[in-house]
């Protein structure tokens, strides 16, 4: 057995400064590709963008830009980059650097899903569509492809992969349109077609970070490899075993390095809960984020175990193109029939807190809309109203889930309060968590169970996934006011009149109920005593860079 | 001999090419793509992802050019989920990891199962025999993430032996190697067992006690040969399955081995990852069947049926193992 693990080769790390358990394997440590949670804890520590995640999880702080200013209408950015900002391999960051890697970014080849993220820049859009934008400059995921918009329909665009001369020349022309420039070395602008204010936060986040152009172009796709990559993170790749662990080590050249107290992280991508369990019990581990739910019970009661609130909410999507529920009364009877405070405590049990809100609460200046409290009463009066006294009348309704166990007990107990309350009949449909996103993207559903959890602290992050022409929608549900009132907000720089039209826009969302709001999710992670600096927050950012160890690994 | 090896590798090749378009085909019906997310990315931006992965073209278009691909260059393709990775690549991280794994279980499993097939035969009837058998019994009926479960219970928590999870060092492949090694030992016993006793039971074994050999040399020295039959026709099979690795083993243990690949590539409508693991497990079944069918050769030249090893097939029914 000794002679075959020589087969192996793989030399043994010894135990890191820091080790935790990431949830799945990452997709891609290229920061223009990657997306995900388990991407986002751990990009951010390779590539630092103009600023950076707080580790409180409040506003964003400086990081390659040590100062930003925008215009008074909100629509010109300028960022003053730091000058000793560096690359891994000791070269100065700069501007240039930006405008580089946002517009591969943008780029339609590199086929980046969050894109959209700068598509309120001057030109973004169309250079990402390759023309196809809306012209009314609102750029909410879905509305791009709207079948209205000159050239929408991406099945009759030529394909980026089509380099005719015209083809190269058109795609030249809007990348010189794209309205990101570097002013001077350290001096980078933006103008922007409509407000962001919320555009230093999203330039911390993964997506936004810089790439090295001369690093891509010695390496070409081999670039992210260790050894080849060259970042301006606090950490740099030592190793990277699919499936296994990602090496980080300290980045001499990091602009703050002194402050950096880890030296080594490992990273272990471990999927099983129960085993991400074992390695944290044992030790090897100082950090696990999803501890098995079967045993919250014993497991969340100790003092190692922090459980904040995240910036998400689990809902029901109901299926408006369907009879009954295109009916507005029926929705809003199934919705307020249920309570959401016992079915949270009893079946949850990880301490989240029922919503009747689409946006949960925490927003900073925000103050989410309501759909009223659970009222079984109501709810049979609106039912009866509606033609169907009694439940009688109304077919056998699908509550569709992706079947995780969680989720399963839920909709039992949703299945069985609508019984109850309402005498309907339920039949529960659970499918694998990939047929299932393709039955609700498609709308091959009644009722089905959804979530939603926010990229950034914005109410704009959740109510634009319901804008009539959101993939993200799936409801079929489409309200032109609704639409209006989303777009009109987004083109504001005043924050409280935002916040005012958004919350607006939320409570039509909630009294039209294509879908009906349960709980506010929480992060429910473990977390040894030993990790210092650990801060639980809304958008679950734990910046490596912030994070100490005291003491020797257990 | 040598038409006998052609035609087999002949043979192979057609059931590779059925298995490679099958697959390839089958799974790009199924619900769900590659770029599926809780967040759907936008409609533009779905079209440049599928178009820079070629998944945009008609399906027979991209069927002849991953057959190009892969006849042309050896070129498996990227993998869709891990994109930092071709499946190429993959393979090469994983499998040995896999083979390694696989390769000591197997032999745990000859040792053991060899050992308890013959011990329980010589001793027929006894207590002995009844206690391996049971055992054996449990081994097949207890399913692996148990038996895992309660070994890493018992020796990485309470007696602190092993490390609980991980791969590379042998104290780490224990574990797991033992768990995977189990329902195969077990087979393997009960095959041999009764292979031995069927053989036992014949005239030339009694010529053979009657001319004074020893028990020992009967059982090991004339029966052992004609009675491992059912358990290389077993074996076949069998080492194809436990060297592609387990999924369970693998996320008990946190093992970075191929078995995961089987199952998640499906389901993460990753294409190019799930055909080359599909490709990989049909060669291993495919060699692993022809050195089987060649070592009914050595072990009873009577079976040199030469050109195609039929006859062994239908004297002891193959037991199928299905895919991991």
């Amino acid at each position: 057995m000794a002679g075959l693990s020589i087969l192996s080769s793989r030399p043994t790390l010894s135990r890191a400064d820091l080790a935790f358990c990431n949830q799945s394997e990452i997709g891609s440590l290229d920061p223009a590709i990657a997306s995900g949670s388990s991407e986002g804890r751990l990009l951010g520590s390779l590539f630092e963008g103009l600023t950076r995640a707080n580790p409180d999880g409040g506003s964003p702080l400086p990081g390659v830009a040590e100062a930003w200013e925008c215009s008074s209408d909100g629509l010109t950015w300028r960022f003053s980059l730091r000058p000793d900002a560096r690359w891994s391999d000791g070269t100065p960051v700069t501007a240039e650097d930006f405008v580089f890697s946002w517009l591969r970014l943008l780029e339609p080849h590199t086929a980046a899903r969050y894109a959209y993220l700068l598509w309120s820049i001057e030109g973004a859009q169309e250079y990402t569509t390759g023309g196809a934008g809306s012209p009314e400059g609102l750029a909410p995921e879905g509305m791009a492809s709207d079948g209205d918009a000159p050239g929408g329909d991406p099945s009759e665009r030529s394909p980026p992969g089509a380099e005719s001369p015209e083809n190269i020349a058109a795609e030249a022309l809007r990348r010189q349109a794209v309205a990101i420039e570097a002013t001077g070395l350290h001096e980078l602008q933006l103008t922007l077609k409509r407000p962001c204010p919320y555009l230093p936060q999203l330039a911390s986040y993964h997506p936004l970070a810089p790439v090295q152009r001369a690093c891509l172009e010695r390496h070409g796709e081999d670039w992210i490899k260790p050894g080849k990559l060259v970042g301006n993170g606090a950490f740099v790749l030592a190793e990277r075993r699919l499936r296994d662990r990602i090496r980080l080590v300290r980045n001499d050249f990091y602009w703050d390095a002194a402050k950096v107290a880890l030296a080594t992280v490992d990273i272990f991508s471990v999927e099983a809960t129960t085993t991400q369990l074992n390695m944290y019990l044992t030790g090897l581990v100082d950090w696990m984020v999803k501890p098995p739910p079967a045993l919250y019970d014993v497991l969340l009661n100790q003092p190692d175990a922090h459980t904040g609130p995240q910036l998400g909410t689990s809902f029901l999507r109901f299926n408006v193109r369907r009879p009954p529920l295109g009916e507005r009364r029926v929705r809003r009877a199934l919705a307020l029939a249920l309570d959401t405070e016992s079915l949270a405590r009893n079946i949850m049990r990880g301490g989240e807190s029922p919503v009747d809100s689409l946006i949960p609460p925490g927003l900073p200046g925000y103050d989410p809309a309501s759909m009223g409290p659970s009222d079984p009463e109501a709810a049979r009066q609106l039912l009866t109203e509606a033609g169907f006294p009694g439940g009688n009348g109304l077919p056998v309704l699908e509550l569709l889930y992706p079947h995780t166990a969680a989720t399963a007990d839920f909709c039992a107990a949703v299945a069985e309060t609508w019984r109850r309350e309402l005498g309907l009949s339920i039949r529960l449909v659970n499918q694998a968590f990939e047929v299932y996103l393709d039955s609700t993207i498609s709308g091959r559903y009644d009722v089905s169970w959804g979530s939603w959890i926010g990229d950034y602290l914005d109410p704009s992050t959740f109510l634009e996934a319901f804008l009539s022409g959101s993939g993200n929608n799936r409801t079929g549900w489409a309200d032109p006011v609704y639409d209006e009132l989303v777009g009109r907000a987004a083109g504001l720089s005043d924050s409280a009149e935002r916040a005012t039209l958004y919350r607006q826009a939320e409570q039509r969302l909630l009294d039209d109920a294509p879908i009906a709001p349960l709980f506010q999710r929480r992060n429910i992670q473990l977390v040894s005593p030993r990790v210092q600096g650990f801060v639980d927050n809304l958008l679950d950012v734990h910046p490596l860079r912030d994070l100490a160890v005291s003491g020797p690994p257990p | 001999m040598i038409r006998f090896l052609a035609r087999r590798l002949l043979a192979s090749l057609v059931v590779l090419a059925v298995v490679v378009t099958t697959c390839f085909f089958l799974m790009r019906l199924m619900p769900g793509g590659p770029f599926d997310l809780e967040q759907s990315p936008d409609p533009v931006i779905r079209a440049n992802l599928l178009a820079a992965y070629d998944l945009d073209a008609p399906m027979h278009e991209q069927f002849a050019r991953y057959v190009e691909g892969l006849l042309r260059r050896g070129d498996l393709g990227p993998s869709l989920r891990y994109r930092d990775y071709d499946v190429s690549e993959i393979l090469a991280e994983s499998l040995p990891v896999s083979l390694v794994l696989g390769g000591s279980a197997l032999v745990l499993a000859l040792v053991f199962g060899l050992g308890a097939g013959a011990l329980a035969a010589a001793r027929r009837g006894s207590a002995i025999d009844t206690a391996i058998m049971s055992l054996a019994g449990l081994g097949l009926a207890l399913p692996s993430f148990v038996v895992a479960g309660v070994l890493v219970l018992l020796f990485a928590f309470h007696w602190q032996l092993f490390p609980v999870v991980g791969f590379g060092s042998p104290a780490q492949l224990v574990l797991p190697a033992v768990s995977l090694a189990m329902p195969f030992a077990a087979t393997i016993a009960r095959l041999f067992r009764a292979g031995l006793l069927e053989v036992l039971a014949e005239d030339w074994i009694r010529t053979a006690r009657a001319k004074g050999r020893s028990p020992l040399a009967v059982l090991w020295i004339h029966a052992a040969r004609p009675a491992s039959i059912p358990v290389v026709s077993y074996l076949g099979p069998a080492i194809a399955g436990v060297l592609s690795g387990s999924l369970v083993i693998e996320s008990i243990f946190a093992i970075p081995g191929v078995g995961t690949h089987f199952v998640e590539s499906a389901l993460n409508a990753d294409y190019n990852l799930a055909l080359g693991v599909v490709i990989v497990y049909t060669v291993l079944l495919t060699v692993a069947n022809l050195a089987v069918d060649l070592a009914y050769n050595l072990i009873d030249p009577r079976m040199d049926d030469g050109l195609g090893g039929g006859a062994a097939d239908e004297a002891v029914p193959r037991r199928g193992v299905a895919a991991p």
